[in-house]
This record gives C-alpha cells, sequence and structure tokens, in this order.
C-alpha cells in the first residue's frame, strides 16, 4: 500500500470518527433540550413531587447537562452500553440487535433494486438522449422520487397482496415459519420481503436513474470516448467500460447521499408492512415513550451513514488515485 | 450602484416545467378557493350512517332534517302520507315534519360526491382541497424557514470563515448524517403538535443543503470585481452583503428552494401519516391516506386519492425547479435531490 493511499486512509477515518462523535452529541442535546423529561412523559402522573424527585436522580437526571453528556457518552463508547430499554426491560443493545437484521435485509434488498433499476434505466436513457425512450425514463424516474412512499406501499399491499394475492401482506414470515424446513423458511422470509424491497428499491431507483444519466451523459462528450469510438470500439463497451469507470466517482458519492434517503424509507416501509426493523423500533419506541431506545436507534442510523459514506468514500480512493490528496 | 447580474430567473421554457407551473397554480387556485370549489365543510358529515364509504362518484339525494343534519338517500319520493325513502337498501315511509324543507327540487336533486366518502361520511374531495391548504402552506412556509436559516448559517460561515466557518461546517456535516425521519420524529416526539410546531420542525431540519449552497455562492463572488470594488471604495461588510453578495448568490438558493418545496411536502405527509404531524380532524393529505390505511380492503378510495394529490403536488414542484434551474444555466449539472 502506498503512502499516499494510508494517508488517505487515515485522514478519511479520523474524519469518519469525529462525524460519529458528533452525530452522538447531537442525538443526546436534541432528546434533552426538548422541553419536559423521560420521567416526566414516562411516569404516572399521580406520583408526588418527591417520588418524581427519586426517579429523575436514579436516572442521573438531576446531574447537570454536562455531566450527564459526558458519563453517557463514556457509557457508549467505551462500554458500548446505552442503558436499559424503558419498555422491553432489557439493555438497549439487546433488543437492537434482534430489530437490526430484518432492517438491515430491507435495505440490502432495497440498495440492490435501486443501483440494479437505477443504473440500467440511466445508462440506457444516456445511451438513447432525446429519444423517446431518454424522455419516458426521465419521466419515470422524477415520478418515482415524488411518490410518497407509504401511499405507494399501501397500493401495493392493495393491488398486489389483497386483490391479487401474489405477496403476504406484511410481516418478516408466516405465522406458521417455525414448522417449517430452515430451507422452506428462508424462501418465505424472501417472499416477504420481496415487496416492501420492491417498494423501497423502486422509489430511489428514480433518483439514481436520473443521477447516472446526467453524469454519464457528461462522459460521453469527452474526447476519450471519441477516441474509443475512433478504434472501432462497440457502442456498447464504450458506455459500459469507458464512460461508466469514469462516472462512478459521482456515482459512489450519490450512495452515500442516498443513504440516508434510503433509511428514513425503510422507516415508512417497515410501519407499513410491519416490517420488525429499526424503523418500526423507533417509530413503536416514540409512541411508548422508549428514549433510551430512541436515542440509540437515531444515532446508530446517523452513524451507518456516517460508515456508508466512508465506505463510498474509500471505494472512491481505489477507483481514483486523484481522490486521495 | 455596483453589481453584475450573474444569474436571471426566467420562466421556464420547457413544456414539462410549464405543466409543473400549471400544476402548481392549479392546485394553489384550488387550496385558496377551497369555500367555493368544496361542495361540504372538510369535517362535515352529511349521514354518518347511510353516508359512510360511499364509493368514487356516488350519488344521493340529500334531504335536510328538521333537527339541523341531513338524510341520504338513494332515492326520495314525496307521497300523502310522507317521505318514501330508499335508504340502505330498504325502503321506509318517514313523516314529513322529521325535515326541514321537502320540495320536488331537493328530492330530485342529487348531490354527486366525486372522490367518495371517508368512515365518517366525510366528502373526501372537500378535503382534499381543504388538506391542500394546510400541505401546501405548510411546505411553502417550511421552505421559507430553511431558505431563511440557510442564509443565515450559510452566509456567516462564508463572511467569518477561519474557525467559525470550520464550526458551522462541521455542525451542518453532522445534521446530513441523519436520516431526515428519524430526526423529525425524535424532535416531534418531544412536543405537543401542532401546525406551528410542524412547520419549525421541518423548516430548522431541512436548511443544512441550502447553507452549503450559500456558502459557495458568497465565496466564489467575493472575489469577483464587483465585490473587490465595492470594498475598494470603503463600502461596510454588512451593506457589500446586502447589496452585491446577497442578490446574486440568491437565484440559485431559490430554485434549490423549489426544489425542497415537493421534498417538505412529501416529508410532511410521511409525518402526518405516522401520526406525528398535522392532527386529526383538521385534514392533510397525510393524515387522510392513514385514515384509509385501516380501510384499505373496504374502500380503497379513501387513502388512494389523497396520495395521488401529494403525488401532483409533489411532481409539480420538481418540474417547475428543474425547469427554473435549466433556464438558469443550461450547462449546470442537474444534481440529486436531497
Amino acid at each position: 500500500m502506498s503512502s499516499t493511499m494510508l494517508g488517505f486512509l487515515i485522514r478519511r477515518s479520523a474524519a469518519a470518527v469525529l462525524l460519529v462523535l458528533i452525530v452522538l452529541s447531537f442525538t443526546f442535546f436534541f432528546i434533552h433540550l426538548a422541553p419536559g423529561d423521560p420521567t416526566l412523559v414516562l411516569q404516572d402522573p399521580r406520583l408526588t413531587g418527591e417520588q418524581r424527585d427519586a426517579m429523575r436522580s436514579a436516572y442521573g437526571l438531576d446531574r447537570p447537562l454536562a455531566a450527564q453528556y459526558l458519563s453517557w457518552l463514556k457509557a457508549v463508547v467505551l462500554e458500548g452500553d446505552w442503558g436499559i430499554s424503558f419498555v422491553h426491560s432489557r439493555p438497549v443493545t439487546e433488543v437492537i440487535a434482534e430489530y437490526a437484521w430484518p432492517t438491515l435485509l430491507l435495505t440490502t434488498a432495497g440498495l440492490l433494486i435501486q443501483f440494479g433499476v437505477g443504473l440500467g434505466a440511466g445508462v440506457t436513457a444516456a445511451r438513447h438522449a432525446g429519444s423517446p425512450t431518454d424522455h419516458l425514463i426521465r419521466l419515470a424516474s422524477m415520478v418515482a422520487y415524488s411518490l410518497p412512499i407509504f401511499w405507494t406501499g399501501l397500493m401495493a399491499l392493495l393491488l398486489l397482496s389483497y386483490d391479487w394475492p401474489l405477496f403476504p401482506p406484511g410481516h418478516l414470515q408466516s405465522i406458521d415459519a417455525a414448522s417449517l424446513s430452515p430451507l422452506a423458511r428462508k424462501v418465505d422470509i424472501l417472499h416477504h420481503l420481496a415487496l416492501p424491497a420492491l417498494v423501497l428499491g423502486l422509489a430511489a431507483a428514480g433518483g439514481t436513474a436520473r443521477f447516472t444519466r446526467n453524469s454519464l451523459l457528461e462522459e460521453l462528450g469527452q474526447d476519450y470516448i471519441r477516441t474509443a469510438r475512433a478504434k472501432g470500439l462497440t457502442e456498447r463497451r464504450i458506455v459500459w467500460v469507458h464512460a461508466l469507470r469514469n462516472a462512478a466517482a459521482p456515482i459512489l458519492q450519490l450512495f452515500g447521499l442516498t443513504l440516508p434517503l434510503l433509511l428514513s424509507g425503510a422507516l415508512v416501509v417497515e410501519v407499513v408492512f410491519s416490517w420488525p426493523g429499526l424503523g418500526r423500533l423507533t417509530f413503536d419506541s416514540i409512541l411508548s415513550r422508549d428514549y433510551p431506545v430512541v436515542l440509540a436507534t437515531t444515532a446508530l442510523t446517523g452513524i451507518l451513514v456516517v460508515l456508508g459514506n466512508l465506505v463510498a468514500d474509500l471505494l472512491h480512493g481505489v477507483a481514483d488515485p486523484r481522490a486521495r490528496q | 450602484m455596483i453589481a453584475d447580474r450573474t444569474h436571471r430567473i426566467r420562466l421556464p421554457r420547457s413544456p414539462l416545467s410549464r405543466l409543473g407551473l400549471l400544476i402548481a397554480a392549479a392546485l394553489s387556485a384550488l387550496a385558496i378557493g377551497a369555500p367555493i370549489f368544496a361542495p361540504q365543510a372538510p369535517y362535515e358529515q352529511m349521514d354518518p350512517v347511510a353516508g359512510r364509504f360511499l364509493p368514487p362518484f356516488s350519488s344521493r339525494v340529500a334531504l335536510p332534517l328538521q333537527d339541523g343534519g341531513w338524510l341520504l338517500a338513494e332515492s326520495a319520493e314525496v307521497t300523502e302520507t310522507g317521505v318514501v325513502v330508499r335508504r340502505l337498501g330498504q325502503s321506509e315511509t318517514l313523516p314529513l315534519d322529521r325535515f326541514a324543507s321537502v320540495s320536488e327540487d331537493n328530492v330530485s336533486r342529487r348531490r354527486i360526491f366525486l372522490l367518495g366518502t371517508d368512515k365518517y361520511g366525510r366528502d373526501i374531495w372537500s378535503r382534499i382541497l381543504y388538506g391542500a391548504r394546510v400541505s401546501l402552506l405548510i411546505g411553502l412556509l417550511a421552505a421559507g424557514l430553511s431558505l431563511t436559516l440557510g442564509i443565515a448559517v450559510g452566509g456567516a460561515a462564508a463572511l467569518a470563515g477561519g474557525w467559525i466557518d470550520g464550526l458551522l461546517m462541521r455542525f451542518v456535516d453532522g445534521l446530513l448524517m441523519f436520516p431526515r425521519l428519524f430526526l423529525v420524529l425524535a424532535i416531534t416526539a418531544m412536543f405537543e403538535i401542532d401546525l406551528l410546531a410542524v412547520i419549525l420542525v421541518l423548516g430548522s431540519t431541512s436548511w443544512m443543503a441550502a447553507s452549503r449552497l450559500v456558502r459557495a455562492e458568497i465565496l466564489s463572488l467575493r472575489e469577483r470585481d464587483f465585490v473587490v470594488a465595492a470594498r475598494g471604495v470603503g463600502l461596510h461588510p454588512i451593506r457589500i452583503f446586502w447589496r452585491h453578495l446577497l442578490p446574486n448568490a440568491l437565484p440559485p438558493v431559490l430554485i434549490d428552494t423549489t426544489l425542497r418545496i415537493g421534498d417538505l411536502i412529501l416529508i410532511e405527509a410521511a409525518l402526518s401519516f405516522l401520526g406525528f404531524g398535522v392532527q386529526p380532524p383538521i385534514p392533510s393529505w397525510g393524515n387522510m391516506v392513514a385514515d384509509g390505511a385501516s380501510a384499505l380492503t373496504t374502500a380503497w378510495w379513501v387513502a388512494a386519492f389523497p396520495g395521488i394529490a401529494i403525488c401532483l403536488a409533489v411532481v409539480a414542484f420538481n418540474l417547475l425547479g428543474d425547469g427554473l434551474r435549466d433556464s438558469l444555466d443550461p450547462h449546470t449539472e442537474e444534481g440529486f435531490p436531497c
């Protein structure tokens, strides 16, 4: 590994660590600077002032905010201790671990669809720029990212699950999943995954298609493409190998940029499809005022985005030496 | 005045962006004129029993009752013994004195429920029009707030420079890492939610991109000759900002704000759908879809039509913003809407 590469890795990782700390701090202060405190909303209104004070000191809420912040940060960063969930009466980390993998499954499938469909449609539009195909793809992608995802989810459920029962109506698996063989269980989960992942992925594919088209069109106007054409390379090879590789850098950045959108979308999709993931957990925890969990999931999704951006950055650095400077 | 107009916003020329402008104008007109265009008030339950879940294009005879309510019937006929009413699939004869007025005219005139009714018998078309007021107003005001905050933070960062610039931009970077819906939900969960709170929360979580844009524009404008000249003749920095920097930095930022309106309408809708935005019975397109979600299989129209209204509004503002951007500078790279 060259020294510029190593320096690049270290710089980017340090920046990401700093961002994670900023994200953690923001989350803490959002929740704690808001009017009211957890004991007020959580507890029975019939509690006396004394009882409430006792509770506040038990949760450490009577200490100065700065002290609370430091001890919370210390517990989170050094011990991985996010506190105890009020509702689940278990460590928050345990609860989150249980809800994290359905979200990872959903967002990974969503990402695959987003980039599969988005890149395909974007490249097709760019290759036929100005043609009716191009106009159709541009309009369709604009409509895709203008649709409210909760509504598309409901309509998909209505049409493809109730009216024409191709897909199960939400949830992670069938009720009788426990009695199925391991392979059948996996197939069952994939069957349940298909519709929410399509709703999530196709909505995000709109933006990707548009961005890919524009980045690619810019590359296709460059001199080296004319050279490649002059060499007699096939158009397919020129677009997919030469131009797309150079358009890869902005598209990689797009991955980092769209990650927050994808996670927000996943929250809504999880609620609509009763998908037991982090979004659904956040939603339920807000309803039940389970602050430690809300704090953890909010911070965690922020950290996921930081990591996603870091990966995109590093891949960009690997692909393009100019980015390492 | 020493200034050069580097950008000028023109009316977009492409047919699609004109279509966007047209839809946006039509929706605004419908929202403003809701009391004229809506056949009913948004909360009016004409007949909670027989008016429930009427499918689109249903028509009913509406008879005014003595107690102020309405009775919806499939058909009605005035006879000597009373009014023969066909209602909920059954015929019954009701005495004349139950009605406030029964004339040949209001027995034969039928009321049309264009987009059907919801579970309380409220007219969906009317609620969509009144909901347009709420959804569009929130979108516009939140976009205005985000524009103001974006100018304040971006302007401060660009003008101050040094560590203040660094600090503000790290702050922006950090905020941009949160998926918006998680952030907005975590914040709204702490408040008593009313319309103002929704606007404040949405506006105060969506200014980051605008602030980056303002900062970048001002940093590039600052080195331009007319600004250097303005500094040279000894104008006060605040005056230079207001008279020379801001007016020239504004056009691209305003266009970004147009695109942001669609985005904010979508987030408001999602927030209201989840129950943390506009609270019922005030109609917003998002909470109307939520209303319909629980009756999806019995009455698809309750959820379907408000969703179409959201799509129309968002597509309109996106088309408009795109067209404005293209007319500002045909060569700008189209960015990703986020």
